[in-house]
């Protein structure tokens, strides 16, 4: 399915950041995630409305369900990148990927091979799991610092590095996932 | 929005209650100066067993004069009503075989119901009438007139889909309580549990009922009650137990006398209770006996079952709940050592056996300091607390359960909105038609895990119509979904480039129209708890009438009783002839059970005169006439 492009009907990118109230930043402390959390929701939740009038309900699922968006976005490393990316003004990913460096068609075609002969046997399916987690935790973990300098200074060049990047680790993603599947069907 | 509640929250009455709507028994609770209590009835009786009895030409019976009528009237009594809410007669197709009564399709829909014979009843009318029962309940033990009594927190099971929220919600429309939230059951039990500690820590509630699992994972802190994700099976519980015993029973009756008791409704609801019972021992010794006693058919069986025996029959059954349990920690990406807490909630964990088990797993001890059965009354008493205003330090974000899409073409599903998703929350979608001038898209909602459509629960088509005629493909066709914090959801469908627009609520499909709750409300439901003890009385003296008759018509048998036994019967026939000036039922109800414990030798010379018949060409039939 083609996803719509955000253009259309969405002029301004949805803010998770801004939503749930915290410092825009790749880098963030899990702890203060989820004390924003807490004090959205106990501001919005619409149990915190039960005596208010219909519309106030209807305005405060709304934003509840905005919020819980916020969080889901932010709690991942991955959607987090994805989503400040975006608030850049870097493109939105495409299908067929043009911007892979060498290296990585490289490994993802080695990946391939391996996840074919993994899925053979559990254990090495398993260490094989944890393998592909390790370097997309790595990965993301890796961008750090240059999330940090786009936030100095915003680079094109650096920014299509970046997305680059975001195109491994959800390569990575997905092979993993497709792991779990295999391991699923073969039970 | 096409729903606004029924009653306005402009008018703010007496306290909003707290209900557990059980498969086997309901609790009213709330939450008032000193916190979460139960609420009994004059009796002291806090479990309302949810159970309707509907007799022909009389008002319809609740709760335990309900349940006193199982055995006799089998077919128009209805217990675990629960089981069969918002679902289909294809979706019950396992229950109908270990069920007394029995279902029909409702005309023009999918839904299940209930044939009484005389008329039929739906599931969601049964659980009304018991609604209606713990709401004149709390009226009476709150001493507010019920008028005043109009909001509920009602407790669903996590794993309740949409069809079956819906159908809960028009329970207790029928009730005449409006849902101010609908609290899955699991959470509910963590909110009673408090755990009012300063740091964050996380905890299990592992939920076994008669009929379903819920297993949940919330964080705590701060006073928010955080669920991480929860996992369960809608067909796994205590009556699997049961259902084991029952089987076993059956096959060692037949063996032993040729009857097959599971083929007669009665025998059934017999037996039903038979294991019960049983499974109750066994929760507490090593062994339980299991009787089946029925002077009618001429059986009398009963045999010692050890705990063993118990736990290799019931062993495949707690291990696809541990297998749930380890589905909920890898949904929240987290480990065993991560868990700081376990709660047990649910009759069924008592059994000895699945209490282990889950220790064992978390590798931890389980709390069960709460009472396992009115653990989540007293949570759905907590959150009408906070509802109301009156404990405003707490809060609860819950999770939906099942994933909610949309069928694309090939019939595969697109998901909306992923299971473990917080709610309220909100998803978007833009489709597109693949014929040159479609006027009409049509839209299967859909919810459940499965990748196919048809492997998952529809929970209704809805149709975008008018779209002016355009190229295949041109067309943008924006579905939005709304979950909102009650689990229910909305859906809102808008082309964009020509502006055409719809909503629905998924109701049509499983759940009732308000025409048809409103012509079951003409149903004089609130009269059904009056005059219980007279009726109750009544059915008890029918009770006995049938037990003296057969003990009379064996007569000629009693030469052959030992003369403890001989005298015993004397005493308890004497007790029942003597009997028609006893008014109270539970008085009654003493000398029949004596009367039944008396004739039980009886009944066993019967049954081994029957067996020695049969062999010389006599059937059952012919020597009952003797």
């Amino acid at each position: 399915m083609q996803r719509a492009p955000a253009a259309v009907e969405n002029p301004s990118p949805f803010d998770p950041f801004q939503c749930i109230g915290i410092t825009r930043n790749f880098a963030i402390n899990e702890t203060a995630l989820d004390d924003a959390l807490i004090e959205a929701s106990l501001r919005w939740h619409p149990d915190r409305w039960v005596q208010g009038t219909a519309q106030e309900q209807k305005q405060a699922e709304k934003n509840m369900a905005q919020i819980n968006r916020a969080f889901g976005i932010l709690k991942d490393p991955l959607l987090r990148a994805e989503a400040l990316l975006t608030l850049f003004g870097a493109p939105l990913p495409t299908g067929t990927d043009k911007s892979a460096s060498q290296g990585f068609l490289m490994e993802m075609m080695e990946l391939k091979e391996e996840a074919e002969s993994a899925a053979k046997n559990p254990e090495t399916l398993s260490r094989f799991r944890t393998r592909l987690l390790t370097l997309e935790v790595q990965a993301l973990e890796e961008l750090k610092p240059t999330f940090e300098s786009l936030q100095e200074d915003l680079v094109a060049d650096t920014l299509s590095t970046v997305r680059g990047q975001l195109n491994r680790v959800q390569y990575l993603r997905r092979t993993r996932e497709g792991l779990n599947l295999n391991i699923l069907l073969g039970s | 929005m096409t729903e606004l509640p029924i009653f306005g929250q402009d008018t703010p009455q007496g306290p909003i209650l707290g209900i557990d709507l059980g498969t086997t028994n309901t609790l009213v609770a709330v939450f008032d100066a000193s916190g979460a209590r139960i609420l009994a009835d004059a009796n002291g009786e806090e479990l309302l067993p949810s159970v309707v009895s509907f007799p022909k030409d009389e008002l319809p019976l609740v709760g335990q004069s309900a349940l006193d009528r199982a055995r006799f009237d089998p077919k128009r009594t209805i217990h675990s009503a629960k089981r069969l809410i918002g679902k289909g007669i294809a979706d019950l197709k396992e229950e109908q075989a270990s069920l007394p009564y029995d279902l029909v399709n409702a005309p023009d829909r999918s839904l299940a119901c209930i044939d009484l014979g005389y008329r039929q009843v739906n599931p969601s009318e049964v659980s009304g009438y018991i609604l209606a029962a713990a709401r004149s309940r709390a009226a009476q033990a709150l001493k507010i007139k019920r008028e005043d009594l109009t909001r509920a927190v009602i407790t669903v099971p996590a794993y309740f889909d949409d069809a079956q929220r819906q159908a809960t919600r028009d329970a207790a429309r029928f009730a005449g309580l409006d849902v101010v939230r609908m609290l899955s059951e699991p959470t509910a039990a963590a909110l009673a549990y408090g755990f009012e500690k300063k740091e964050a820590q996380r905890v299990i509630i592992f939920d076994l009922g008669g009929g379903t699992l819920d297993v949940s994972l919330l964080k705590l802190e701060k006073g928010v009650f955080r669920v991480l994700a929860t996992a369960g099976d809608t067909r796994l519980g205590g009556d699997d137990f049961d259902r084991f015993l029952m089987n076993l029973a059956a096959e060692k009756i037949q063996k032993k006398t040729g009857v097959d008791v599971l083929r007669s409704p009665a025998g059934r609801a017999t037996l039903r209770r038979a294991a019960e019972d049983c499974k109750k021992q066994l929760s507490t010794s090593e062994t339980g006996t299991l009787k089946y006693h029925d002077p009618q058919a001429g059986v009398a069986w009963k045999q010692e079952i050890d705990w063993r025996t118990f736990q290799k029959g019931i062993t495949p059954y707690v291990q696809r709940a541990l297998d749930a349990c380890a589905q909920v920690l890898q949904d929240a990406e987290l480990n065993i050592e991560d868990v700081d807490e376990v709660v047990l909630v649910g009759g069924s964990t008592r059994v000895p056996l699945v209490k282990a088990a889950v220790s064992q797993f978390f590798q931890t001890t389980c709390h069960d300091e709460l009472d396992p059965e009115k653990v989540v009354a007293l949570g759905a008493a907590v959150q009408a607390g906070i509802l109301g205003g009156k404990a405003n330090n707490l809060l609860l974000l819950d999770v939906t359960p099942l994933s909610l899409g949309i069928e694309t073409m090939g019939g595969t599903v697109s998901k909306l909105i992923p299971r473990n998703t917080a709610i309220p929350s909100q998803a978007k979608e833009t489709f597109t038609t693949y014929v040159d001038g479609q006027s009409a898209i049509s839209l299967n909602i859909i919810q459940g895990e499965r990748e196919m459509a048809s492997d998952n629960r529809s929970l209704g088509n809805f149709t975008l119509s008018g779209i002016p005629p355009m190229p295949a493909g041109l067309p943008q066709a924006t579905v939005q979904f709304t979950l909102d914090a009650d689990g229910l959801l909305r859906v809102q469908a808008k082309e964009q480039r020509s502006g055409v627009e719809t909503e629905i609520a998924i109701e049509p499909k499983h759940g009732l129209t308000d025409k048809e709750v409103e012509s079951m409300l003409q149903d004089a439901w609130d009269h059904a708890e009056e005059d219980l003890t007279q009726r109750r009385l009544a059915d008890v003296r029918t009770q006995l009438d049938t037990v003296f008759r057969s003990v009379e018509k064996s007569n000629s048998l009693f030469s052959q009783l030992s003369e403890v036994q001989r005298e015993r019967l004397e005493d308890a026939r004497e007790e029942a002839t003597t009997s028609d000036s006893v008014t109270s039922p539970d008085l009654l109800k003493g000398i029949l059970d004596e009367l039944e414990d008396a004739s039980y030798p009886l009944a066993e010379i019967l049954m081994n005169q029957v067996a020695v018949h049969a062999v010389q060409g006599q059937n059952l039939t012919e020597f009952s006439k003797e």
